[in-house]
Parts: structure tokens; sequence; C-alpha cells
């Protein structure tokens, strides 16, 4: 299914309410275009998959934080990879830990990329900015 | 020399004498002849040919001359015409004048102008123009022409004058003619007008009579101005011609003449060719006659020669050369012929042999001239003739030969003889002499092969009467005896004449004849005639009547006397002459020669045989060696066998009979021998079948000569036995010498030392000189010395002579053993002893004793038990120890020594023991004791093995310890350490689970930390952003601090998480390049750098160090980091960053030009939170070098620091590498 890239979404999944509050209007500054879909948990990340299956547009590109409750990112993300629909998904693990199991952890599960969320607004709204350049415009997505 | 041999002579040099030079003079005049007449004819050839070069000179010259008149004449009666004309009309003007001249004058002719002179001066002139000036000349005045105008006048007749130069220029020869008017009246005489002058141009008229291109030629010349002929000057050509001998012809003019000469342009007398071929000829002819002019000359006085030798040479012939016609009659013969027949030669030329010879010998010759006729050739013959000039008679040899003609008709027979009486002679004395060398050789022949000397003067006496011819001859010797010559042999016509003959060797009647005075004399005596010498006077009539006419008596020396004669007989008186005799003096010195040499021989014969007994007596061999080693001859006895058969070295060099060592030996000594005389002996064997034999041979020179005389004897026998004894004799020095022990032979009696051996010397530190002046006594301490003595005496046969001390030479004592035994020592009643030095057996007994009862001593006195065990583990032995556990121990002596032993251990200890008796190594075991009271006690024990002398193990020794107090106490120790370990681990397992937690915790607080924050960096941002102008400046002032805030947070929640990650993460040393870090993490901070302006320099060291990568970024990260922040506060903040290398690490330093810090402090900079400045003045968390620390530590390396305060800090890096 092509679609606009302009259209498709990118799914953020994120628990805490300042990070996706904070993590939408930074993409907002940067006059992001991608409508920003959010999954609170990873069960609701989850449930995803099935709709994807039924042909809802499929994510550009998907921001997945570690630290979720019910199912943890490292999770998803293997269900992710599991499933055909979701397989070839660009997952960038978009968390505030920097140990080194963790990046190890994400790769072997096939994460595409891994991002240490900045503290820093500024630097934030930057990564943003190149995170949707990359991955909404210049990267050419698998379907 | 034939006497036709004339041509001979012509090639012999002739002599240089007028004759010779003849030949030469007539060719040499001929040829002069020759000569002389081609130059006769060259002349006239020469005159004829120049006769003809004049002609055809002449001939051209002519047609020259002939046109030149011509011309000259025809335009001289131009000119005469025009004179005519003029004559006819004296008044003509000189219109007229020039027209009538006009026709005269024309190109074609010479004349160049014409003028009239009425009365000698000229008014008519024609052609006028460049004349002009001759108009008005006046003849009579004019100074030139004056005398050639006159003339004209006065002869009337014209006149040519010139050439000369014209006044209008050129050359021209003028013809004046007078003009006469005829005489008006009849008998009136002409009357004179004047004349006419014509010029004529030369070069016209020359070119005209073709003078200028005649005859290239020749070259003409013409001479004779104004008509003055010969004796004119020349005006052609050139006047040498003239005298050149010249054609020369004249050339008629009026009024004289012109000479015209010619000669050839060659000039007279060029040769031509015809010249050169007679000259040619005429050499050629000369050489030509001259040659054979030579010849004949020579030939001329060659056959004058030649019939002059020939002449000569009949002349002086001694042959006898006649020549007679086919019919006998004399054409020629020579004076010698003349002599033969008494007459000259014109007497007999003509007549025949019958008018002067006897008709056999008439018939004779013709007969012979006959044959030679018939023959057809030479043919030869001899007759005694008679000479009539003087009667004397030769035989000649003569040669007749036919002469033929030209035309083969035969001439008549040339007869040439020859006188061969001398020849004949002489051919008979040789026929005689032949004899005597006959005889001579005959009889030499004789002495050399007949060996006795009765054979020899029998042979000799048959010879000379065979061959010799002599009538008869004998010898006889002297005999001091009978006082008598004894015939001793004869033969020939003897005829008992000996028998009669008595020749005394006295100087009686009897011995004077030949045979005597030879006898006497020594030298040969002839009796040239036995008939008439009054020497022969006793014995004449018996040898007459044998016929006997003359004799001589040769004598014979034997040595130096004269001990017989050879005496022949001739049948003719006067037979011997020098020459025979000579011969015949040679015979008896042969003779004599050979006697002495059979003398001498027998004699010799008889020594040899004396000789060869002798060497086959004697048992040695003879050789005689050449200097060269050949064998030439050898005397053995017979019963001796060779090395080689005698055919096989005699002859041949011993070099090639000989094996090559003996060859060699020989040789050697053979050269030394000849060399310098004196007998050479040595020994050398040689190989045979049955063995090697061993031969003595002696070598001496002959004294005269070079050979040598070698005697050889078999000394095998003795040989082998010296052999033998010799060896046995070695053996047993090398034994005495050799043998390890020392031993020496002393004289019995007198004890003094004969002989000892190296053993000896070495072990009691004499010299073999030293040693041998020693007697027995000597090496004994003065307290043995008498005992040894005593013993020494008595001792007999092989003898032990007990335990002594002996005394080295340095006086050292040492303890000695001694055997000996008798011994005969080179005729010494003497005693072979060997000694045994037992001072370090001795040494050893009592090092034994004393171990032992150290041994004992020990033993008493330790606390350990020690038993001592046989090998089934008996008890020999238990110390005093014992008593503590067993009681008595001597009651133990006897008994098991595995009873007492707790029956678990029993087995394993008999093994032990076992093995220990097997093996001889002791073991160290524990085993229990059970005491009588039921105690048990922990025993230690070492076993142990004493061996006999034999090295088998004897004793088993075991020394024991009671350890069972030790053993509860380690019992004791090892249960506490077990309860220790127990709590470690327990300790270190509640350590690590605290570790984990707290590693946990800091993680997980470090990051839920991090998420307000985010929210209040993000929101106070977003604040800041979107609600910018709502803020007052008080408001702008708060949020900046509050995010202020979140950054501190932010950064110490980083520097938390780095630390707790240096103490959890797995660090791992890999090899990085510590220069390329530093770089690596200056170029992260480099806009920083820029910005703050920090100036840094590096000084890295190539090379790696071992550390962890992200550890020692963060490690280099933070310490830079420092240095940027706190040097900032300086004018030119610095940063020097160096390393350096050593073989086990590598120090890194960074040090920066900031505020430094008091050195108290050095500890607490590195403690987690401590911070020595505000945070307002230097940001920061206090966690970065404690960071810093800790992964320095886990890494292996450490940091410290150095600073003064204001002058900067130094931060040092230690990384292992």
């Amino acid at each position: 299914m092509m679609q606009e890239a302009s259209t498709r979404p990118i799914l953020l999944v994120e628990d805490n309410p300042v990070d996706v509050d904070l993590t939408l209007r930074a993409f907002a500054k940067r006059k992001l275009l991608n409508p920003i879909q959010v999954a609170r948990d990873g069960q609701e990340a989850l449930e995803w998959i099935p709709r994807w299956e039924a042909g809802e547009p499929l994510p550009m590109v998907i921001l997945l934080d570690l630290k979720l409750p019910r199912v943890g990112g490292l999770e998803v993300l293997r269900r992710y990879r599991e499933h055909p629909v979701s397989r070839d998904l660009p997952v960038v693990v978009l968390t505030t830990s920097n140990e080194d199991s963790d990046v190890e952890a994400a790769y072997r599960q096939h994460a595409n990329s891994y991002i240490i969320k900045p503290v820093n607004f500024d630097t934030f709204m930057d990564a943003a900015a190149q995170i949707e350049q990359y991955w909404c415009l210049l990267n050419h997505p698998p379907r | 020399m034939s006497p036709f041999r004339l041509a001979d002579t012509a090639h012999k040099r002739p002599a240089l004498t007028l004759s010779y030079w003849r030949p030469w003079f007539f060719a040499l005049l001929a040829a002069l002849l020759v000569l002389a007449a081609e130059q006769v004819i060259e002349h006239f050839a020469k005159g004829f040919a120049l006769e003809r070069e004049r002609i055809s000179v002449h001939e051209n010259l002519a047609t020259v001359r002939a046109r030149l008149e011509g011309v000259i004449n025809a335009n001289l009666l131009l000119v005469h015409g025009l004179t005519a004309v003029i004559s006819a009309h004296p008044d003509i003007d000189q219109a007229e004048f020039s027209r009538i001249a006009r026709g005269l004058i024309n190109p074609r002719h010479a004349l160049r102008n014409i003028a009239g002179a009425p009365d000698m001066v000229i008014s008519l002139m024609y052609p006028l123009e460049g004349n002009q000036a001759a108009i008005g000349l006046d003849y009579r005045t004019h100074p030139v022409q004056r005398d050639a105008a006159l003339r004209v006048m006065a002869t009337g007749q014209a006149v040519v004058a010139g050439p000369l130069q014209l006044e209008q220029g050129g050359t021209g020869i003028v013809a004046r003619e007078p003009v006469y008017v005829p005489a008006s009246t009849e008998d009136g005489k002409p009357h004179f007008w004047g004349l006419v002058s014509a010029v004529i141009d030369v070069d016209v008229l020359y070119r005209q009579s073709g003078l200028t291109e005649a005859n290239p030629d020749l070259h003409i010349a013409i001479r004779g101005a104004n008509g003055k002929g010969a004796q004119g000057g020349t005006f052609f050509g050139d006047d040498r011609i003239f005298a050149l001998k010249p054609v020369s012809q004249e050339v008629l003019l009026p009024g004289g003449t012109w000479q015209i000469a010619a000669i050839p342009a060659r000039g007279w007398g060029q040769p031509d060719q015809s010249l050169w071929l007679i000259r040619l000829l005429g050499i050629l002819s000369a050489l030509v006659v001259a040659a054979m002019v030579y010849r004949m000359t020579e030939g001329a006085k060659h056959l004058a020669m030649t019939a002059a030798r020939l002449r000569s040479l009949l002349n002086t012939l001694p042959d006898l050369v006649w020549m007679k016609d086919p019919q006998g009659v004399y054409l020629a013969c020579n004076p010698r012929f003349e002599q033969f027949f008494g007459a000259r030669e014109e007497a007999i030329l003509g007549k025949t042999d019958h008018d002067f010879l006897s008709p056999e010998l008439v018939d004779f010759f013709r007969e012979k001239d006959l044959a030679a006729i018939a023959v057809g050739g030479p043919s030869s013959n001899d007759e005694w003739v008679t000479f009539a000039s003087d009667d004397h008679r030769e035989l000649l040899e003569t040669i007749k030969t036919p002469v033929y003609g030209q035309t083969g008709n035969l001439l008549g027979v040339l007869g040439i003889a020859r006188d061969i009486t001398r020849r004949h002679l002489a051919e008979e004395r040789i026929l005689q002499l032949n004899r005597v060398y006959a005889v001579l050789s005959g009889i030499n022949e004789s002495i050399v092969r007949l060996r006795d000397p009765d054979s020899l003067f029998r042979e000799a006496c048959r010879i000379a009467v065979e061959v010799g011819g002599f009538r008869m001859a004998w010898i006889g010797m002297a005999d001091p005896v009978s006082g008598q010559v004894s015939p001793v042999a004869s033969a020939g016509q003897v005829d008992g004449y000996l028998d009669l003959v008595h020749v005394s060797l006295g100087e009686d009647e009897h011995g004077r004849g030949p045979t005597g005075m030879a006898l006497r004399q020594g030298q040969h005596v002839v009796c040239a005639d036995i008939a008439n010498d009054p020497r022969m006077a006793p014995w004449r009539e018996d040898a007459l009547a044998r016929g006997y006419r003359s004799s001589v008596g040769l004598p014979i020396r034997i040595g130096e006397q004269v001990r017989g004669v050879f005496s022949l007989y001739a049948g003719q008186a006067g037979f011997f002459d020098a020459e025979e005799l000579k011969l015949l003096d040679e015979l008896a010195l042969d003779i004599g020669f050979a006697m002495e040499f059979m003398q001498t021989r027998t004699r010799v014969r008889e020594s040899e045989t004396i000789l060869d007994s002798v060497f086959q007596a004697l048992p040695d061999l003879f050789f005689l060696l050449d200097s060269d080693g050949t064998i030439r001859d050898y005397r053995a006895h017979s019963g001796g066998d060779l090395y080689v058969p005698p055919e096989d070295f005699l002859g041949r060099r011993m070099q090639e009979v000989l094996p090559a060592e003996t060859a060699t030996l020989f040789e050697n000594h053979l050269n030394h021998v000849q060399k310098q005389g004196g007998l050479a002996t040595f020994e050398y064997d040689l190989p045979f079948p049955q063995g090697k034999r061993h031969f003595e041979a002696r070598l001496s020179r002959l004294p005269d000569n070079a050979q040598v005389i070698a005697v050889v004897r078999d000394i095998t026998g003795q040989y082998h036995g010296r052999l033998a004894l010799l060896d046995s004799e070695a053996r047993y020095r090398h034994l005495f010498m050799h043998n390890p022990a020392s031993m020496l032979i002393y004289e019995r009696g007198s004890l003094r030392l004969l002989a000892v051996n190296e053993a000896f010397l070495d072990h009691y530190g004499y010299s073999l000189d030293e040693a041998m002046a020693l007697t027995l006594t000597d090496l004994y301490p003065d307290n043995e010395k008498r005992p040894i003595a005593d013993l020494a005496a008595r001792l007999a046969g092989l003898a032990y002579a007990g335990e002594w001390h002996h005394l080295k030479k340095d006086g050292t004592v040492m303890a000695i053993e001694a055997h000996s035994h008798d011994i005969d020592y080179q005729g010494h009643d003497a005693r072979i002893a060997v000694i045994l030095d037992i001072t370090s057996r001795k040494q050893v007994e009592i090092a034994l004793r004393e171990q032992e009862a150290f041994f004992r001593l020990i033993a008493e006195n330790m606390g350990d038990l020690v038993a001592v065990l046989d090998l089934n583990g008996r008890r020999l032995y238990n110390s005093p120890s014992y008593s503590a556990l067993f009681g008595d121990p001597d009651a133990l002596k006897g008994s098991d020594s595995f009873a007492e032993i707790h029956p678990d251990d029993r087995e394993q200890v008999r093994q032990a023991f076992m093995h220990t008796v097997a093996t001889g190594v002791g073991q160290r075991l524990n085993f229990r004791f059970v005491l009588p009271d039921g105690n048990v006690r922990e025993m230690e024990s070492q076993g142990g093995v004493i061996r006999g002398p034999d090295g088998k193990v004897e004793r088993v020794v075991v020394v024991s310890r009671d350890i069972t107090e030790r053993k509860r106490l380690e019992d004791e120790i090892r249960q506490l350490n077990e309860e220790l370990e127990q709590r470690v681990l327990q300790r270190t397992a509640q350590l690590e689970a605290a570790n984990k937690e707290l590693e946990t915790f800091t993680y997980s607080v470090s990051h839920d930390l991090k998420a307000p924050l985010r929210g209040i960096d993000g929101y106070s941002r977003l604040l800041l952003d979107d609600h910018y102008d709502r803020l007052d400046e008080e408001g702008k002032l708060f949020l900046g601090n509050v995010r202020h805030g979140v950054d501190q947070m932010s950064q110490l929640i980083e520097d938390l998480l780095a630390y707790s990650r240096m103490e959890r993460r797995d660090l791992h040393g890999i090899e990085l390049d510590l220069a390329r870090l530093v770089t690596g993490a200056l170029a992260e901070r480099q806009d920083e750098l820029n910005a703050k302006g920090v100036q840094v320099e590096l000084d890295l060291a190539a090379g790696t160090v071992r550390a962890d990568p992200d550890g020692l970024n963060m490690v280099l990260r933070n310490l830079i980091d420092n240095a940027v922040k706190f040097s900032h506060a300086s004018q030119s903040p610095r940063i020097e960053i160096k390393s350096v290398s050593g073989p086990e690490s590598t120090i890194l330093s960074i040090r920066d030009n900031g505020i430094g810090f008091d050195m108290r402090f050095h500890e607490r900079i590195f403690e987690i939170f401590q911070r020595l400045q505000r945070a307002e003045d230097y940001p920061g968390t206090g966690v970065g070098l404690a960071i810093v620390r800790k992964a320095m530590l886990r890494m292996g390396g450490r940091v410290w620091a150095d600073s003064t305060p204001g002058q900067g800090a130094t931060f040092y890096l230690e990384l292992p590498r």
C-alpha cells in the first residue's frame, strides 16, 4: 500500500504523559507534517498489529521507549519483529537509558536506531527534526 | 784424368791477361765503328733533311717574294700609269689628278695615296683628306726624302723607299717615279716634269703578299730599307733571323732590292723521326755488331786457347798418343810416342809400325787396332814394350778407339797408352803387404781364439807360411838353462833345419844370427840376403839348401823381457822391406801380449777357483753391484735359496728385484758407500714363501771402480730371538712402568733402589734421578728404618711385608702396605715391591668410627625415636626415647616393630618397609602406634637404610616422631578455617547482592530522575518560546534560573550514571592508540576550545596502551574538560598534553595554566562530590575526578595530580601497555 509519505503516521510508544506531550510539541515546533499516533504502554503498542493487518496505514517510523508498563519496550520490539506486518517497520528506540545492555538488547531485537532522550528540550527538538527528516523524508520505507 | 777433357778448362775463371781483354777491345772497336758509321749516316741524313728543309723554306719564301714583288710592281704599274698620264698631260690639275688617281686608289690596292710633285714640289695629291700636309712638300729640301727623291731625279728611275713612317700615320713604302714629258721636238730630250710619289701601305702590302698569314711554319724577315738590300735595315720580322742561316732571296724593287729571309719556325735542324730511327738503328747495330765481334773474338780466342792447350796437353801428356789411319799409317803422334819409336813426329807420320817394330809386335798391334775397329769403341790391353829412345821397358795400358768423321766414315784409330809399370809394381807390393796383413790378422785372430801359448805358436807359424807365403817360420823361446833358444813351434819347409841349427843366447858365433840378435837386442833383425850376410855364416849352407834366401827375427816380449823369437824365412832375397817389417814388429808385439795375457788369465783363473771354493764354504751371499744398483754377479753357497732365481736378478737393478722399501734402503746405503766409501751395514727383511726372513747386509765399494760388493747374511733365527727378547723385555718394562701402584726394585743387601715406576715418582714426589739415589730405608720414618731393614734381609719369595709408613719427598707421612718378590734385575739380586698407599683407607676407618660415635650420641640424646631394624623388621636397636612409649628400649630388642602399629596402618607400613629394603630409599609415612595402655599415638616417620660393605641393604633405620599433639592442633585449625571460609562466602554474597542492589538503584534513580527533568526543561522552554511576550523580565529570569537548575541536575545525573557505570561495567582492556584518543577527545571539543581561545600543545609519544576505550575516553574527556574549565579564567588559556612511553606503562599528563589547587587537597579532589571551588565560579558536579579515578583503578592504571595554587594543575595518568 503506497501512501503519501506525508500522510503516513509516526507511532510514538511512550508512557510518560509529560514526555508524550513534549514530544508532540517538539515535532509540532518543527512543523512535522506526519500525524503522530500514541501508544501509552506496551500492550497498546501491540494492539496496533492487528489494526495494521486490518489495513490501517503503517507508520513511517515507530518511536519506542523501553521503559513501558505492562509490556516492556524490548518485548514490544520482539513481538513487532515476529509479525510480518510489522517486521520491517523502522523502529527508533527513543529512551533515557544509555546502558550497554539495553543498547545491545535493542539491536538484537532488530531496532533500526537507538536514540537517548536528551533532557534539554532544545536538543530534543533538534533530534525530533532530524528523526522526521531522516525517517519520513529521506528514508524509503519498506512498503 | 782422361785426355779428352778439354772443355773443363773453359769453365775455369780465366786469368786477367791481355788476351782476356781482347774480345772486349774488338767488340768495343766494332761498336765504335758502327756508331761512327751511324754518325756519318746521321750527319748525311741531317744534311739531307736540312737541305730538304731549306728547299721547302726556299720554295715558300720564293712564293712570298714573288707575291711581294708582284704586289709592289702591280702598285708601281698603277703609279706608272699615272705617270704616263701625267707625262701626257703635264698640266694636269688636282681635279684631274684626283680623278685619275681615284681609279687607282681603292682599298684593294695597297696604294694609300699618290702625290704629284711637279718640280719636285708636291702639288697634286690624292686623296686630299688627311694628306694635305704633304702638299707643298719640297723634295729637294726635305731632309728625309731628299736623298731618295734626288736619286730618282738623277737616275730617272723609279725608286722605292722605305718602309718608313708616314706623316699621315702608319707605315708605308714610297715609290717615286720620275715623270718625263716627251720632248716636244723630235730630237729633244724628254723634259723632267717632276716626281710622282705613291705611298704604298706596307700592311696591305704584306697582307696581299701573304707575309702576314704566310706560313705559320716560317719566320720571315725583310731588310733592305730603301732598297739597300742586305745592307739595309730590317723592317719586317725579327732581325735575328738573318743570323740564323736563313734562306734568303732578293726582292727586286725599282732602285734596289730587299732581302727577304726565312727560317723555319721551329728552327733549323729539328730532328725528325727518321733521325731518331737512324740513331736507334745505329745503336742497336752497334750493340749487335759489338756482341758479334765479341763472340767472334772470344770464340777465336777460345779456339786459339783450346788449340794451344790441346797442343801443350798432347806434348806434356805422359801418355803416348797417336793416330793411325785405317791402314795403319800414322797420322799423328805426341812427343812421348816419339820416344817410343825413337823418332820425331815428322819421321813417323806417313809410316806404319812395320817401319819401327818387330814383326810380332806389329802383328800384335795390328790385331789390337782391328779389334778396336771391330768393336766400334774403345778397347784396352796391357803390353810390355821397350822404348827405342833409351831401351827401358815399360808396361803400357793401351786404349785404342776408332775415330769417325762427320759423315760417319772411319778416319782412323786413336791410340792412348799409359805407363802402368809403377802401378804394376805397386800392385805387386800391395799383394805382398796384404799377405803380411793377412798373417797379422790371422795370428791376431788366433790370439783371440786360442787359449794356450803352444797352440798359438803353432798357429802363428802355420799362418805365416800358408797365408804369408814365407818359406819357413819358427818360434823359439829362450831357455836360460840350456843357454839356447829352443824351438817351440814351426811350420813350412823346415826339413830338420831346426835340429841342425843352434841359436845360442850368448854373444858367440851362434848367437849373432838374426834370431840371437833379435833376442838380445829386443828389435827385429833382418838378414836381407842369406847368401851374402856374414852373420848367417854358421847356418848358411843349410839355409840356402832349403831355399831360404832372406830372413827376419822378431823378438817376442812377455812383460818387459824378450823371451822368444819369431823367425821368418822367405824364398827371395830382399823380401823384407820397411813396411813389412813394421807389420811384422806389430805381429811380434801382439804375440808377446797374447802370451802375457794368457799367463795372466791362467793366474786369474786359478785365483778364481780358490775364491769360488771360499764362497762355497761361506754361508753368506755375495753380490756385485753397479753404482746404479744393477746386480752384476753373485756368489752363493749351493745350499741356500735365493729370493729370486739368478736369471731374474742378474743384470737387473735391485730396485726391480727387491721390494720397494728394501730396495730403497739398499740404494741409500749404496749411494752413501759410493760417495764416502767405508762399510755400510744394515738389516732388512724379505718375504719368503715360508715366512719372513731377516738379513744383514754389508756394502763396501771396490777400491778401483764404482762397483760395490754386498755381503748378505741370513740372520732370521737370531733376529727372531732378538725380537722375542726385546718384546718380553718391553712388556715387562711396560708392566712395571705403568702399574698404577707404586713399584720399586731394590737390591738385596745394599737396599739400594735399582728402579722405580712412574706411579712411584708421581706418588712420592721424587724425580727419577733422585729416586735412583735412594735406598729403601730412606723411605721410612726413623722409627721404622731399623725394623724394615731387618725384615728386608729376611724376605724371600712372594711376601707380604705388612703395614708401614713411607715418607714422601716433602715429608708427608703415608700409611702403606707392601708386597714384594725376588727378581733378577739387570744382573742384580733384587726384590721388586708393590707399595699400596693405605693412608686414605686408614683415614676412612677413623672417620667411620668417629661418625659412628657421633651418630650414637645423637641417637641417644634426641627426642625422636630411632629404631634400627633388620631386614625382617625386627628391632635391633631402639633409642632411649622409646622409653616414653614402650618402656625400656633394650627390652624391645628383637621384637617385631610392626606389632604395635595400629592394625589399619600396619599393612601400609609393611609395604613401605619392603619398598625401602628393596630400593634402599627410605620413605616418609605416618602411622599410629597403639600403646600398651590403649593410647593411640600418631607417628610421623622417615625411613632409611644402612648398607653393608657390599653395598647391599643390611639394616633399616626408622626415625619417628610423636605427632599426636600436633595433629590435634591441626584439626582444630582446619575446622576454624572452614568456618571462616563459610562466613566469608556469605559475606561476599551479601556484598555482591548489596552491590547489585546499589547498581540497580543508581541506575533506576538516574533514569527516573531524568524524566521529570525533561518535563521541567521542556515546559520551561516552551514557556519561554510560546509565551515569551507574556513574561516580564523577572519571569524570564525565573525561568532562566529554573532551566539552569535543570541543566545542573541533568549533568549531575549524567555524571552519577557514568560513575556508576564505571563501577559496574566490564572494562575490556584492549590496545589503544593513545594519541589518537587524545586528539579525538580534543576534536570533540574543538568548537569550545576555539571559542574560548584555548591553546593546546601536544607532545604525544607513539605507542599503545592497554585500556577500555570507553573508559579511557571518559577519563580523557573529564580531564580535558577540567583543564579547559579551570584555565578559562587566565588571559591565554593553555593546555599541554604530553605522553611518555615506558617499557611497562605510558604516562599521560594534562597540564593547564588555570587556578590550580593546594596539594593538601590532593586526595579529596578525587572523592565523589568533593568540590574545592564554588559552583558559581567553576561549574561542575564534583563527580568528574571520582569517575576518572574509578575508571583508572578499574583499568589497572592510576591517576594523580600535581599543582601549585595560581600556577595551574597537571593531572597524570598511568596506563599499562
